[in-house]
């Protein structure tokens, strides 16, 4: 699942090989800003069949919060 | 997508190489897809041939990308300009504004109602019967106004999505006994919005509200989208959106094919008529299968009055399959079938002679069959041919049929309903022609009657279709479009004159148009069109002896000026005004050739078996019968 989700976001925000770590952040990642960050969120719902709130997509400020919040709703620790 | 394939598309150094991995991607991209696929499209972006701007009131990225790659799988490269949030009026109105600069071929515009009009999407029941009507007034006044700015401003065809039904309506089911109701509304409104647009030549509505309720109303939106960025459409409605879009770009750019051929065992009929006879195969009511098949049918009766040709490419025994035409009822009749071929050669074969026959190009072909080894053969041999492997259950094929966008076409005029009757014909003149002996016994035996007239408005379709659609005969394949006939209509210093013609085996319609400039002190043919079907019996003489009659021997002009400009396609004109009597008049950077035709030199040539009325008047010299033309040549 890691994989697949790490595949999502290096291909919506365009992401080179090794730039992808948990501290990265839409000031750091050139394409990350609030539509790419919309469509990557659309993107892992449709993949894993989930439904996030607005209220965290909203407050998803870096891939570190983002990987945790999908773990959080696939039920994994 | 393997990490391979994605590393070969981000690779891609031009649109040609990306080609082939556009097309392998399945029917239905995801998001991640269409991202990757439409960042690689956008480098290549500047060779674009169609450039789409898209204009609103709600968000309408990602859509653009979505387009691209519907467009890019078919071939075609487009390049996409995203106006500025809520800004569809300066955008069009302000000379300096990014959409001037991007001169787009074609304007989306989608306006939410929520943005537009709040109060019928929060305060519906509060308003009265007139307010309603008040406000459904001043919006269709308000699309009018952007589509009058629009037209005057631009050049772009329009392209106008109408309004989406919510999935509720606030009264719920009482709605339809209110006067006025939320349905009866958003009725009147699209209503009022296609009749304000089907009298423009310029602008279409897109259906926007039909697209969102074949994907669902509720998949179509996704409401935190909606609150968090302005998006009126859901991830899963962008593909429907972009299909829909592709069809109205496919039915402007008149690149529709011509003729679907198709198979017959358990493909018209359940069953092989050579194995289970004439009356065991299923097609009529009271069975199943035999009932799909009977849709299906129909189906295809309505491509067909759409100006699609049908024929038939079957192995089988010609006499089972009259029999089974003959006897049994179904909704297609022997005679829909333009061309039929049923033998026991390669399909490939008879889908070749089936094209020569109909004088259109094999890449005008879409070939329907149940049997995938067959499919696979055609597509192996014949790649420029559409091929659709139907699904095994006939309860789908209806469905196939309808997802299919090659024949989608802006408007349907009356010569495309009886298109497939005329090919018919044509293949039968064509059967003919191996039967006469002598060729001018031939050509009068046909009783050939071309009638040469000035194009009017209500010609605007069939003169768009003949100026984009035409490749063989035309001498210098100018793609106008229908703004620009418009031009040449109204403008004095314009000529733009229809053949139609008729001849004993019944009427080919319009089949050319010449466009001729006059500027001043010398006049010049813009354009020569003559279609393929009316080929080879001389029309395209008895056209061009008007023009020489009309501008030289009329002593209005000392010479006329032509050119050729050659392309692919158009071989059969490369010798035609060499062989009309014009002079070389120098070379064009890029092969073309200029010409000159001096009064003195200028000569009428016979076309024997036509007769010939210009304007609804037959000539004055008695046409171009031999006798009248030995008379004229004689006296040069």
């Amino acid at each position: 699942m890691q994989e697949k989700l790490d595949n999502i976001i290096i291909e919506i925000l365009d992401l080179d090989e090794g730039e992808l770590s948990d501290d990265l952040t839409p000031e750091t990642a050139e394409y990350w800003d609030s539509l790419n960050h919309l469509r990557m969120i659309s993107a892992i719902e449709q993949a894993f069949d989930i439904k996030l709130t607005m209220e965290e997509i909203q407050s998803i400020e870096s891939i570190g919060e983002l990987r945790q919040t999908i773990a959080r709703h696939l039920g994994t620790p | 997508m393997d990490q391979a394939t994605k590393r070969a598309i981000k690779h891609c150094q031009t649109f040609v190489e990306l080609l082939p991995h556009l097309r392998s991607l399945p029917q239905a991209p995801d998001a991640r897809t269409v991202e990757l696929c439409g960042r690689v499209l956008e480098r290549f972006s500047h060779e674009a041939e169609l450039r789409i701007a898209y204009l609103g009131n709600h968000t309408l990225e990602p859509l653009p990308r979505y387009v691209a790659l519907a467009c890019g799988r078919h071939g075609r490269l487009v390049a996409h300009h995203l106006g500025q949030y809520n800004q569809y009026f300066q955008a069009v109105l302000d000379p300096e504004s990014g959409l001037h600069g991007f001169k787009p071929h074609l304007i989306f515009l989608s306006l939410s109602l929520r943005g537009l009009a709040p109060d019928i999407r929060a305060r519906f029941l509060e308003l009265t019967p007139e307010e309603r009507r008040a406000e459904l007034n001043r919006i269709i006044d308000h699309v009018g106004q952007w589509v009058a700015a629009a037209r005057q401003h631009t050049d772009a065809v329009l392209l106008v999505a109408n309004f989406p039904r919510p999935a509720h309506a606030q009264a719920g089911i009482a709605d339809g006994q209110l006067e006025m109701g939320e349905s009866e509304f958003y009725a009147e409104l699209n209503l009022a919005l296609q009749r304000l647009l089907r009298q423009d030549s310029r602008a279409f509505v897109y259906d926007l509200d039909q697209v969102l309720a074949r994907c669902g109303r509720h998949a179509a939106h996704d409401a935190k989208l909606y609150y968090l960025a302005r998006m009126e459409w859901s991830e899963a409605a962008l593909p429907h959106l972009a299909a829909e879009l592709h069809r109205h770009i496919r039915a402007l750019r008149g690149d529709a094919r011509k003729c679907l051929v198709l198979d017959l065992d358990n493909t018209l009929w359940g069953g092989v008529v050579g194995e289970e006879g004439v009356d065991g195969i299923k097609i009529g009511p009271g069975d199943p299968a035999g009932e799909a098949f009977m849709t299906f049918q129909q189906a295809l009766r309505a491509l067909k009055a759409r100006g699609v040709i049908l024929a038939l490419c079957s192995k089988n025994n010609p006499e089972d399959v009259r029999e089974v035409f003959a006897r049994r009822e179904m909704p297609l009749c022997w005679e829909d079938f333009a061309v039929t071929r049923v033998n026991w050669q390669h399909k490939h074969e008879n889908l070749r002679e089936i094209a020569r026959l109909l004088n259109i190009g094999t890449d005008s072909l879409v070939f329907m069959d149940d049997n995938p080894v067959e499919c696979e053969l055609v597509r192996r041999m014949m790649p420029e041919v559409h091929t659709v492997c139907l699904p095994g259950d006939p309860a789908a094929y209806v469905d196939c049929l309808q997802a299919l966008d090659e024949f989608e076409k802006v408007a349907l005029t009356d010569e495309d309903r009886h298109k497939s009757e005329q090919y018919r014909q044509n293949a039968r003149r064509a059967e003919v022609q191996r039967e006469a002996e002598d060729l001018n016994a031939f050509l009068e035996s046909l009783g050939t009657r071309l009638e040469l007239f000035t194009a009017g408005p209500e010609h605007l379709a069939r003169v768009h279709q003949l100026f984009t659609k035409t490749n063989q005969f035309n001498l210098t394949t100018r793609r106008y479009t229908q703004a620009e006939i418009e031009r040449f209509q109204s403008e004095p210093a314009w000529q733009l004159r229809l053949a139609s013609v008729r001849d004993n085996f019944g009427d080919l319609g319009i089949v050319g148009l010449y466009l001729v400039e006059n500027k001043g002190s010398s006049v010049a043919i813009d354009s020569f069109i003559l279609s393929c079907r009316a080929l080879g019996r001389g029309i395209e003489t008895a056209m061009m002896n008007q023009i020489k009659r009309d501008y030289l021997l009329s002593g209005r002009f000392e010479s006329l000026e032509a050119m050729f400009i050659p392309t692919a396609k158009n071989r059969p004109a490369d010798d035609f005004y060499d062989k009309q009597g014009f002079a070389r008049a120098g070379d064009l950077d890029g092969g073309g050739r200029l010409y000159r035709l001096t009064r003195a030199e200028a000569r009428l040539l016979a076309c024997p078996g036509i007769e010939v009325l210009c304007e609804g008047r037959p000539l004055q010299d008695g046409g171009e019968s031999r006798a009248s033309q030995k008379r004229q040549l004689a006296e040069g």
